[in-house]
């Protein structure tokens, strides 16, 4: 388990951590998602034991991170920009991780080796940045961590590969109950793949839950209300809007209870949705800092 | 044998559910037959094997299957589906029957349907 | 868990090592083609006698050269096993490997250490080889590849701490090579910027004695002061506790590089300056430098225009204040990696102009009156006066007191002497005084005077017979044994020079029965230089000449010369009798 309490860190003045607390449950794929400059890259150099934090506890199974090579050798960690020296090929890179890290499987790396699709004699230079991030998985995956930690894993790669990827990494989760964190804006894909979500902004986590649990709290409404007929108080409304009759709500709460609420108003129409997690994201960040346009979804 | 639409609004654990009752209910998955295991369908559809498990530990609940500790869910006979369920289909079998009204389809011609003309 | 905590890991030790393998390479082929290979083909050409000189002579410049090479070498190798800390990649990367900070720090430097110490080894060793019994003895051989591996290895370690010790302060890999640079020379360079303006602007302080912060650039002072003796059978190093006082600086800024590293920020990768708390410093650094450099450079260049006190101190403001913003703004804009520095600094720029003011102030008036001090006679071991030209030393405590009193004379004419313009005198004095203290310590002065009462007072003072004597008394002393070549020197009607040869009985005689006699009767004062051209008589001086030797017991050490060279004026009477006496020549009589 990833715990991290009340953490703070500052650069040159900036907060770019503000009292940040978060819980990755072991076993859990969680999603971190958040704006540009939300903190997320910031946090994972954290979790990784590269940056060190100003105040709070970073704890992974109650062991702090930071120069703790009995904690880092089980954490795999691939970066949005894929780091490996200036002439070397993927063998050598993979030579370089596993002299460091010991629990690196060379059997798996070998068995890896069609699924991926890569000559490892070729210099990573010479790899495309999606054949890049696919090395790096390569090598990551063999290194049988215990926690993978993903920042923007998936873009630049094709469909196919990706499928593969997040193929190999659900396999992990369910034979080994590997732990995976994974940052990203592509939050279609978060949506197939995570169990727990925490959406981060200015160095916060604002809400942090399982994926269910997220989306059974938040509904769409489609209500159309008769002459003289308003809302009923209490509902804890995001966003509104209205074509002619028909209005269009997003509210917190589960479908039966909103439903049932608004039966108090007696509408004519009602259709309750589920959002997908990129509504989500939208609607309960849409509040007073980030500025989202009006989608009509 | 299942796909997922990742389009498609319902959630993913709801997809599974129906896209297995469905080939139970048709045949296609007999009673008796093993499911494929968790590790097996998340690594398969690429999702959350929580998510595979929910829609499993649901379909037991709800009586299409039934799971033994340490080799796998199997497909349970039929007539064992729990009462929830029932309400359920029958419900959504009301509604069908309002809108098949509404377009002129009157309940005489459903029950013939039903016999199976 | 392990609780001992490893400072190694063999993975990142291996990995910096074959990376960069071509640096090692080219280091090792560049000394081979230096010191081996031309030991391996003189001794192929076989020739006995040369391959001797020859050996000796390469095995000298080599060691003179290791200096520079470690200099080279040990940036090259801190920048190679250290650079991953100024990219964000590859920082991170390394940061995130289950590998503590001391493990990543021992195992960078000595994969940037070991390697260029195996190659001086290899280098030794091949050198020894191919020089083996070239004429010299195999123990000699031996010693002299010793000492070089010895001291090229000591010499980058030395250089290569420092390097990393750099390395730890920045975030960038530019800003590496460049600080490392400024930091070897810096101090030394600032020192005599310093010492120049004093020059220019205290009374007396324009004679430059040699730089007291020598020894904080490494480079100069062991490139004067390394150097290998090596004749028939005995090698020796000049000076080993030169460079082992270094390998325990070394070893500290080592420890303190670990230090830093273990505290270091990785977020400050790309930074110019990664420490917090230096970043202030490196500014100050910065713009005093810029401001003294700048003021001096811009003073010498105007003030030749004018010469008033307010003009100096107006002009010396100026350049200081124009260098101080140049150094101010640029150490800003390294610093934020902006050209955008402008707004908001102006409280901290507007503090250093009125510290500019204030040190141009100081200057330009004397403040603290620093040209009226002077050592007490209590302090002074020794004064070695007018050391360009030919040099007096004055040891004896009477003369010592007699120099004081014509400095503080001087002194007390001050403002006589520092409002003459020179260039309306044809003929003007120079006094220089370089005062030995007890303690250790050099306090230099030099004065231009006119041919006035204090210069002649001054000459009066060095004419004391212990001064006199010791200007004739050189290191190898004047005996029979030690005399190889003596000669007389006078001139003919003609105008030319007849030359005599003399044994080494007569020139010991002369210099013993003559010279020594003239001296203690006060005759061989010496001239006031630019008086002596207004001698009326036309009579050319004639010299005796007497070359000394000195030859060491031990057989195979090197032979030492001196040289006298007396003149023979109309004073010298005790000479002039002994030569008519041994030599029966009347020097008055010569036809003129």
């Amino acid at each position: 388990m990833i715990e991290v309490r009340n953490v703070l860190k500052e650069f040159d003045g900036f907060r770019a951590l503000d009292d940040l607390n978060m819980t990755v449950p072991t076993g859990s794929v969680y999603g971190l998602v958040g704006p540009n400059g939300a903190g997320k890259s910031t946090i994972i150099r954290h979790l990784t034991g590269i940056y060190r934090q100003d105040a709070g506890e970073i704890l992974v199974d109650g062991a702090p991170v930071f120069e703790n090579p009995g904690v880092k050798s089980r954490i795999a960690y691939i970066p949005d920009e894929i780091f490996y020296y200036a002439n070397a090929s993927i063998r050598e890179m993979m030579d370089f991780y596993r002299s460091i890290y010991p629990h690196f499987d060379a059997e798996r790396f070998k068995k890896l080796a069609d699924v991926f699709g890569l000559d490892p004699k070729r210099q990573m230079r010479r790899l495309s940045k999606g054949m890049q991030k696919q090395a790096a998985f390569w090598i990551a995956v063999s290194l049988r961590p215990e926690i993978l930690i993903l920042d923007e894993p998936v873009d630049g790669l094709d469909p196919v590969m990706r499928r593969q990827i997040w193929s190999i990494i659900m396999a992990d989760v369910a034979e080994n109950g590997t732990t995976v964190l994974v940052s990203s804006h592509n939050l279609r894909e978060l949506e197939d793949v995570c169990d727990s979500v925490g959406i981060m902004n200015k160095g916060k986590i604002m809400i942090e839950r399982s994926l269910d649990e997220l989306q059974e709290n938040i509904v769409k409404i489609q209500l159309a209300l008769p002459d003289g007929e308003s809302l009923p108080e209490g509902l804890d409304i995001l966003h509104k809007s209205n074509t002619g009759r028909l209005q269009s709500l997003i509210m917190h709460g589960t479908q039966e209870e909103i439903t049932e609420k608004l039966q108090s108003a007696h509408p004519l129409f009602i259709d309750a949705v589920p959002l997908t997690l990129e509504e989500i994201f939208i609607y309960e960040l849409g509040g007073a800092d980030y500025e989202v346009k009006d989608i009509v979804l | 044998m299942i796909s997922v639409n990742f389009r498609d609004p319902r959630p993913i654990y709801e997809q599974i559910k129906d896209n297995l009752r469905r080939l139970i209910v048709s045949g296609l998955l007999p009673t008796g037959s093993k499911l494929p295991s968790v590790r097996e369908m998340a690594s398969d559809l690429a999702i959350n094997p929580s998510t595979i498990q929910r829609a499993y530990r649901e379909l037991e609940a709800e009586g299409y299957i039934s799971s033994q500790p340490g080799k796998g869910s199997f497909v349970c006979a039929r007539g064992g589906v729990d009462e929830s369920r029932k309400a359920e289909l029958l419900g959504k079998f009301d509604e069908l029957v309002t809108e098949l009204g509404y377009i002129g389809i009157d309940k005489p011609q459903l029950i013939d349907r039903l016999k199976g003309e | 868990m392990k609780s001992k905590i490893s400072f190694f890991n063999a993975g990142i030790f291996k990995s910096m090592l074959k990376r960069f393998w071509p640096l090692w390479t080219a280091y090792f082929a560049v000394w081979f083609m230096s010191l081996p290979l031309p030991s391996l083909v003189v001794r192929l050409q076989g020739v006995k006698e040369s391959a001797v000189t020859v050996v000796a002579a390469a095995m000298k410049t080599s060691v003179g050269a290791s200096v520079v090479s470690a200099f080279v070498m040990g940036i090259l190798a801190a920048m190679a096993v250290f650079g991953f800390l100024y990219n964000s990649r590859s920082c991170g990367m390394i940061s995130s490997t289950p590998v503590r900070r001391e493990a990543v720090f021992c195992s960078a430097y000595l994969a940037g250490a070991l390697p260029v110490i195996a190659a001086n080894l290899l280098i030794a060793v091949l050198n020894w080889l191919f020089t083996l019994s070239s004429g010299i003895e195999g123990a000699c051989i031996f010693k002299m590849n010793a000492i070089l591996f010895a001291v090229n290895s000591m010499e980058f370690l030395i250089f290569f701490s420092i390097a990393a010790f750099i390395a730890m302060l920045t975030a960038n890999i530019v800003a590496l090579p460049v600080l490392y640079l400024i930091f070897n020379f810096v101090f030394l360079g600032m020192e005599y910027v310093v010492r120049m303006l004093y020059g220019m602007f205290v009374f007396g302080y324009n004679e430059l004695p040699d730089c007291v912060l020598e020894f904080m650039s490494p480079l100069v002072y062991l490139f004067t002061r390394i150097s290998l003796n090596a004749s028939q059978a005995t090698i020796s190093l000049t000076n080993w506790s030169a460079l082992l006082g270094y390998i325990i600086a070394a070893v500290v800024l080592t420890a303190a590089a670990l230090l830093l590293y273990r505290k270091r920020r990785m977020e400050s990768a790309g930074d110019v300056i990664a420490v917090k708390s230096l970043r202030p410093v490196f500014k100050f650094c910065v713009t005093a430098c810029a401001a003294l450099c700048f003021g001096l450079l811009f003073f010498v260049i105007i003030s030749t225009l004018f010469t008033s006190l307010s003009m100096s101190m107006l002009i010396l403001s100026a350049g200081l204040i124009i260098g101080a913003f140049i150094g101010y703004f640029a150490s800003e804009m390294l610093l934020k990696k902006s050209f955008h520095v402008f707004k908001g600094n102006w409280k901290g720029f507007v503090i250093t102009i009125i510290l500019c003011i204030v040190f141009a102030f100081v200057c330009v008036t004397d403040l603290f009156d620093l040209s009226s001090q002077l050592p007490d006679i209590d302090d002074i071991e020794m004064i070695v006066c007018n050391r360009e030209a030919g040099g007096y030393d004055v040891t004896e405590r009477s003369d010592i007191e007699a120099i004081l009193k014509v400095n503080k004379a001087i002194i007390d004419d001050r403002d006589k002497y520092e409002g003459l313009d020179y260039t309306d005198y044809e003929s003007v004095g120079y006094v220089s005084l370089r005062y030995k203290l007890k303690d250790g310590r050099v306090i230099c002065r030099g004065y231009t005077l006119l041919i006035d009462d204090n210069y002649k007072a001054y000459y009066a003072a060095l004419g004391s017979v212990n001064i006199v004597k010791s200007c004739f008394t050189p290191e190898i002393p004047v005996t029979v044994q030690n005399v190889y070549d003596a000669s007389f020197e006078y001139p003919s009607g003609s105008g030319e020079l007849n030359s005599i040869s003399l044994t080494p009985e007569q020139a010991v005689d002369f210099y013993e029965n003559a010279l020594m006699k003239d001296i203690e009767n006060g005759a061989k004062k010496p001239h006031i230089p630019e008086m002596s051209s207004t001698a009326g008589t036309d009579t050319p001086d004639s010299y005796v000449y007497i070359e000394l030797v000195s030859v060491p017991d031990a057989p195979n050490e090197e032979d030492t010369y001196d040289s006298l060279v007396i003149e023979i004026d109309a004073d010298c009477t005790e000479c002039i009798a002994w030569v008519k006496a041994n030599l029966n020549i009347d020097l008055h009589n010569i036809d003129g």
